[in-house]
């Protein structure tokens, strides 16, 4: 009668960090979302594939995925931050300033990141001490980040000329670009902070309950602003991107990237209660979103239809990761263990071999095939032996 | 003992003959499975028109899996319920409430920002030309809340009444509804005890109106009170139904528990045998562990002093809204006191800081388990660790391992039914409260002040948490229980009563008299 089975002891350790990072069922809608788009993309365009194209999604994509890091730090706090976008528009007012006045660009970065670092501060301290909701403090912020970018720059844009600073945040470094270097760095260190620090597990107990948290001695009003300061950080990094991929910093930049952060979080499962998802699957979710936009983008659909579907499939995604889609998920996810055990052997020996593939065993196999890559970029050792040790479904 | 309608005549008060007319609401057979977990296994049960039936159990024993089937909330997984004979099919509560079935839970279904008029009458709001005829919708509310013999203010806010007088709203939308059944979950749990007595006046009336009353809670005395049956749960599976007058208290707790017997201290208590939870003599040569001198807060506690030397088990004896929930807040540092100290182990501690307590080696287990001791979505491990990640982690690094060495061993000794990877949202009260305890365990605190600690959980689950706090007294560790529980109190090696906010006596284990006590909680 007891919950204590067998099977509830096995999935222990495994739930220990995993439920943390989420073991991998809890991913399966957006990577499923993920294998369905490349499959509709596949099938729309020839040229999706190529790896023209698909290096144009990841380095489009690097700057909401940085963004989308910050903001799921703010989001598993069950705070929001609106003014990544205007944060990162001073970032790159700020620095083109400062290098246009022959400020050399490692000194320009530093202030620029300081300064949106103290946006991120200011944010996190008017939630926590002044007690103003995150999403009127940080629309407060929007405001005076956008103000200040657009003073300082003083007139139009500012053209950003210096080459190590280009070559930096927009250059390549072995056949990589950098961009996407960067953000894959930012990810990979902000999901081992989320999963490995004592930080990390205090920011998701913040989310989950705050008020057990402090009467458990947590430094809750500490945490809450590092959470903001990193997004303000974060944001300002974002921005220096920008200001590198357009050569120019202006006040004008960055508008409504805010908006596409959010979306990539809660698309890759975080819940604006706060307390679940990872930075790696907020960067996942904002990628899906950059691919389904790619797709349209090579279809010739005009900006305004790519508005209506984009909304669309973002409350798609979110019925189905957080929302009251969990039947259709557990359908999903049924559908995936009742093709798992054909797993272990790697080569491809699917379920029933010989028999063709239905369409939906083929998104099924493939939303497996697209977490393997997943695990094996981010996650560690201890990831796959749990992934191991779960049991057979 | 399985109730058909022929053995139950014995305890209905009302004229109907159940032989001639159908039971207001009969189960046949309720089954319910929750990802291959059976909750409840082919239940049958008849509540007559105008009884009250008692529904005992231990947590886990299909109480409340019983209520939200019957209420709507969930589908049966097979079986049949009946109303008035009718087979039945709720996909919705409001399914459930057209058919006369009204449920209240211990957690208020009122409207706080709506006046009580508007709560009475929300899904139908007497209507003029379109618009809420107010006039009427006032004068409706006021005769009915008049019938059950309430005089409250129909255009107040429901926010600004006491807890008693919106409950006494539930019912009065019960009644307006015109319901054949009333199910109430735990309706006492977190009621002053002077309004235990009104609402038992108002369920009697009910009763006397041919309204059939399902009562459900852990106070045997209540359900004994009330009831003219009872029906005792165990494991999801229906063990007895009896006359209230043909089985005793004592028999319907060993049926709750089953084989294991009621044992241990519960059990001393319930014989009035010695029932002493600490074994070891309290140390009276150093500081004492904890020191509360003259302690105000804003409005509610005045002047409380109490001393708890190390070793020591004190309790804080008092009635729900004497003061005692704020009084631990207080020394905690949860709530920021405005005059007064509080002393740990001699060293003064600042207030308002929860953290600077934990820091000197207090713990505590709140009242309110799920809103302030834990984090519902985070694994059992995470929890016990929550308070001293330091434990498991080297400069800011977790090592998970280490963590799960120690929430293991943690799972183990205080034998929490559930693995450490499981989310603590999905345990029992029980199991959950020994979570919060493994939380103090882990943060290695020396003096625990614990709030209700037993408040909502079964038997079984009861003995095993007072077994903990003998355990962590044997080791030296001091305990200060605050609780509305008499017997729960009178454990302890002394006993402050609080009453209105200020300590009224004190007792020694030895010479507590216990009739001088229970007058001075009033």
């Amino acid at each position: 009668m007891t919950p204590n089975t067998n099977e509830e002891r096995n999935r222990g350790p495994a739930g220990t960090a995993g439920s943390l990072l989420q073991p991998f069922a809890r991913h399966l809608p957006i990577l499923a979302g993920i294998a369905i788009v490349s499959i509709v993309g596949a099938s729309l365009s020839p040229f999706f594939l190529t790896e023209a194209n698909l290096r144009n999604i990841v380095i489009t994509g690097s700057v909401v995925s940085v963004l989308a890091v910050g903001q799921f730090i703010v989001i598993v706090t069950a705070g929001i931050d609106l003014s990544v976008g205007a944060v990162a528009a001073l970032a790159t007012v700020v620095s083109a300033v400062l290098m246009s006045h022959d400020v050399s660009p490692l000194i320009a970065i530093a202030v620029t990141l300081a300064v949106c670092g103290l946006a991120g501060a200011i944010n996190g301290f008017l939630v926590i001490h002044a007690g103003i909701t995150p999403f009127i403090a940080t629309l407060g912020m929007l405001g005076i980040a956008q103000g200040f970018a657009y003073l300082i720059q003083n007139g139009t844009f500012i053209v950003i000329d210096n080459r190590w600073f280009i070559g930096f945040f927009s250059g390549e470094t072995g056949g990589l670009p950098n961009q996407v270097i960067i953000f894959v760095v930012i990810m990979a260190v902000f999901g081992a902070i989320m999963r490995w620090t004592a930080f990390g597990r205090q920011l998701y107990a913040i989310g989950g309950n705050a008020e057990a948290a402090r009467l458990s001695g947590l430094p809750v009003k500490k945490n809450v602003v590092a959470a903001y300061s990193i997004s303000g950080l974060l944001a300002g990094i974002a921005g220096l991107m920008l200001a590198a991929q357009l050569g120019e910093g202006s006040s004008l930049l960055g508008q409504g990237l805010e908006l596409d952060a959010i979306a990539a979080a809660v698309v890759g499962g975080a819940s604006l209660f706060g307390g679940l998802g990872t930075p790696v699957s907020a960067v996942i979710g904002g990628l899906l979103i950059g691919t389904i936009s790619n797709i349209m983008n090579l279809r010739g659909i005009a900006a305004e239809p790519q508005l209506i579907i984009k909304g669309a499939l973002i409350l798609l995604a979110v019925y189905l990761t957080s929302g009251r889609g969990g039947d259709v998920r557990r359908r999903l996810q049924g559908l995936l263990g009742s093709v798992q055990p054909g797993r272990p052997p790697q080569n491809g020996s699917g379920p029933g071999s010989g028999a063709p593939l239905s369409a939906r065993e083929q998104v099924a196999t493939s939303a497996d095939a697209s977490d393997r890559d997943d695990s094996e970029r981010v996650a560690s050792g201890s990831e796959k032996s749990e992934r191991a040790g779960s049991p057979p479904a | 003992m399985t109730t058909g309608p022929a053995a139950a005549p014995t305890g209905i008060t009302s004229g109907a003959d159940p032989n001639v007319f159908p039971a207001a609401l009969s189960l046949r057979g309720v089954s319910k499975t929750y990802a291959g977990v059976r909750a409840l296994s082919g239940v049958d049960l008849d509540v007559h028109a105008g009884e009250a039936l008692g529904l005992l159990g231990q947590n886990g024993a299909g109480k409340s899996t019983l209520v939200k089937i019957v209420s709507g909330a969930e589908p049966a997984s097979s079986g049949r319920v009946l109303v008035s004979g009718t087979p039945m099919r709720f996909n919705s509560p409001a399914d459930s409430q057209a058919a006369g079935i009204y449920t209240i839970y211990q957690e208020l279904s009122v409207v706080p920002q709506l006046s009580v008029a508007e709560n009475i009458y929300l899904s139908d709001l007497p209507r003029r030309r379109g618009r809420v005829d107010w006039k009427v919708l006032r004068a409706k509310a006021r005769e009915t809340l008049g019938t059950l013999g309430f005089d409250i203010d129909v255009e107040k806010r429901v926010r600004d009444l006491p807890l008693a007088q919106q409950q006494a709203i539930e019912i009065a939308k019960a009644v307006h509804h015109k319901s054949k059944v009333v199910l109430l979950d735990e309706p006492t749990a977190t009621l002053p005890q002077r309004d235990v007595a009104k609402l038992f006046e108002i369920l009697r009336s009910l009763k006397a109106a041919g309204v059939s009353i399902v009562y459900i809670s852990h106070r045997l005395d209540e359900v004994y009170e009330l009831c003219d049956r009872v029906t005792v749960l165990r494991d999801g599976q229906h063990i007895a139904t009896q006359p209230t007058s043909e089985l005793s208290q004592d028999d319907a707790v060993r049926l709750m528990v089953g084989d294991r017997l009621a044992s241990g201290l519960v059990g001393q208590v319930a014989t009035g045998g010695s029932n002493r939870i600490n074994l070891n003599s309290p140390r009276s040569e150093r500081a004492p562990a904890l020191e509360v001198a003259e302690l105000s807060d804003d409005g509610v506690l005045h002047n409380v002093s109490i001393t708890v030397m190390p070793g020591e088990a004190v309790a804080v004896a008092g009635l729900v809204g004497s003061g005692q929930s704020e009084l631990a807040a207080c020394i905690f540092g949860s709530r920021p006191r405005v005059s007064g100290r509080v002393l740990v182990d001699g060293k003064d501690l600042p207030t308002g800081s929860p953290q600077a307590a934990i820091r000197a080696g207090v713990g505590w287990l709140p009242e309110e388990r799920k809103h302030q001791g834990l984090v519902l979505n985070m694994p059992v491990a995470a929890n016990l660790t929550m308070a001293n990640l330091r434990r498991v982690a080297s400069l800011g690094l977790l090592r998970l391992r280490a963590e799960e060495r120690l929430s293991d061993e943690l799972v183990r000794t205080l034998s929490i039914k559930a693995g450490p990877g499981q989310k603590v949202g999905s345990l029992s009260g029980g199991n959950q409260q020994k979570v919060v305890f493994g939380k103090w365990l882990t943060a290695m605190s020396t003096t625990l002040i614990l709030s209700e600690p037993t408040r909502g959980i079964d038997i079984a689950a009861k003995e095993e948490i007072y077994r903990e706090v003998r355990k962590f007294l044997d080791k030296g560790g001091s305990v200060l229980v605050i609780s509305s529980e008499i017997d729960e109190a009178l454990m302890c090696d002394r006993v402050y009563v609080i009453a209105r906010g200020t300590i009224v006596g004190q007792f020694r284990h030895d010479d507590i008299e216990r009739d001088q006590l229970l007058s001075l909680l009033r």
